[in-house]
Order: C-alpha cells, then sequence, then structure tokens
C-alpha cells in the first residue's frame, strides 16, 4: 500500500468518513482468509469489485459508515492486493468519473509499479484466498 | 484527552476488532462448509432452512455482515450441516492450547518396560483415565 493508505489505516491521516477501524478490520479478515463478496459487475454490493472494462483494475469497498471509501488497486498475487489509490465514494460520484479516477490508478501504477506484475485469472474467485462468495453470480 | 481516556479508547477499539474477527471466523467457517456442500452435493441455504425449521430470511440474515449468533444458533447450524465443532483456546503470551477437556499437554514421550519409546500427545484426560493418540 502507498503512504497515504498506510497513513489512513494507521489513523494518522485523519479523513471525514474514513474509519480506520473498519478499514483494518476488513483488511485482517481479507489476510485471514475470511468470507467476503466479490462482484465483476456494477451496482452489485460487495467487499471487492472488479471494475468493468478496466485491465485488472479493483476496488475494496468499505461501505461503513456511508458513502464509505474505496481503495483502488491491483492484485500481484493470490491473495495478493496492493491498494494504490483512496478515494472518498464522493469524489466517486457518477459511473464515469468512477471509470476516469480508475484509469488513473493504472496509469499511476504504469508509471510507478511497472515492474510489478499484476496477475489475471479467468474465474474471479481465484484472486483472493480463503472463502469468497461471487455475489455477480448468483443474481 | 487524559492518558487514561486513550488507554479506555483503545481498550474499546481492541474488544471491537475481537469481537468481529470472532463472528467473522464462524460466518467464514459455516459459508466455507455450505459452499463445499453445494458444490459436492447440492446444497442450498433453502436445506439449511429446512434443517433448522426456519425460514430462508431468517436463514439470510444469518449469514448478512458480521453476524452475533448466539451459541444455540451455531450449534443448530452446526447440526445441520452434520458438523462437530472442536472448541479450543490458545494463550496469546505462552501458546498454550487449552480445550474442552482441560490443557492440552505439548508432545510428550512415553517409555514402556520393553525398551520402546513412543511420542504422544494427550488428547483427553479426564479424572480416573487417559486416553493417548499416537502422533
Amino acid at each position: 500500500m502507498t503512504e497515504e493508505i498506510e497513513g489512513l489505516l494507521n489513523g494518522s491521516d485523519k479523513r471525514a468518513g474514513f474509519a480506520p477501524n473498519e478499514a483494518t478490520g476488513f483488511a485482517e479478515r481479507f489476510l485471514a482468509g475470511h468470507y467476503i463478496t466479490l462482484s465483476d459487475e456494477m451496482n452489485v454490493k460487495a467487499d471487492l469489485e472488479k471494475l468493468v472494462g478496466l485491465d485488472e483494475a479493483w476496488a475494496i469497498c468499505l461501505r461503513k459508515p456511508a458513502p464509505g471509501w474505496r481503495l483502488l488497486g491491483r492484485f500481484i498475487g493470490e491473495g495478493e492486493f496492493v491498494a494504490s489509490v483512496a478515494k472518498d465514494r464522493h469524489e466517486l460520484a457518477g459511473v464515469g468519473n468512477y471509470t476516469a479516477i480508475a484509469q488513473e490508478m493504472i496509469d499511476e501504477w504504469a508509471r510507478n509499479l511497472s515492474s510489478v506484475p499484476v496477475v489475471t485469472f479467468s474465474n474471479i474467485t481465484k484472486y483472493p484466498l480463503g472463502i469468497v462468495d461471487h455475489v455477480t453470480k448468483k443474481k | 484527552m487524559s492518558q487514561r481516556k486513550n488507554e479506555r479508547a483503545a481498550w474499546k477499539r481492541q474488544r471491537k476488532f475481537d469481537r468481529d474477527m470472532l463472528r467473522s471466523a464462524m460466518k467464514s467457517l459455516f459459508f466455507g462448509i455450505i459452499a463445499d456442500r453445494r458444490k459436492r452435493d447440492g446444497f442450498t441455504m433453502a436445506d439449511l432452512a429446512a434443517f433448522t425449521k426456519t425460514d430462508k430470511g431468517r436463514v439470510s440474515r444469518w449469514f448478512k455482515g458480521l453476524p452475533n449468533w448466539q451459541i444455540d444458533t451455531i450449534a443448530d447450524i452446526a447440526d445441520a450441516l452434520d458438523v462437530d465443532l472442536i472448541v479450543k483456546a490458545k494463550d496469546r503470551k505462552t501458546g498454550r492450547v487449552y480445550a474442552e477437556y482441560g490443557v492440552e499437554s505439548p508432545v510428550r514421550a512415553t517409555f514402556y518396560d520393553d525398551g520402546a519409546t513412543e511420542t504422544r500427545t494427550r488428547i483427553r484426560a479426564s479424572q480416573a483415565q487417559a486416553i493417548y493418540q499416537v502422533v
């Protein structure tokens, strides 16, 4: 994760609406392989969303307190997520804006993390380790 | 804020974190079993509702968010899934493991009259008898 995200998670960087305890709780559960929900479609609420129409762009959705925050990043291995951009959900209002900011994350990755290989799996349940619930599939 | 208030706030945060992790672990455990059964036998949440004699809506709520299940609910789900839960606790400082029958001993060596030595782990020590399991 970036210094910015580390600051948000450890509470040293206080921002409106960002709950460090909720975020670190999610991170610990993710690392422990506990149950998380996954989606690869828009407008399906999940803990972890693969963004539509973008090259391996993912968002960790921290929904509490509403409207929440999104940690955008990519998987560099099975169960290994690198979060590089944190955004207040207010800033991401609208699909177009969401996509544009996610594209910024990809561009920044190309500039600063181009040597870090991004993994690709055909089945989205392969990205995280542990217990996953593919909620898009159930619709 | 005084140091005491800070300490209390930190303690409350830790308590919430520990509670959430346990809730998450229980939910994850059962969901993992259900997902495996779904693959192998086509087990569904509707089956879980039927086995626990409750409605699908309630079962759906059981798995929403980080549920604060009662012990009875845990027992009912385990029963419906036909699994036995193994209850153990590990001391965070010493690593000592406690089970429902007491302290789980570390590996111990037992010496026999014929000179043979076997390493065994004590799995149960009730008042009168000890049952040993060969490692």
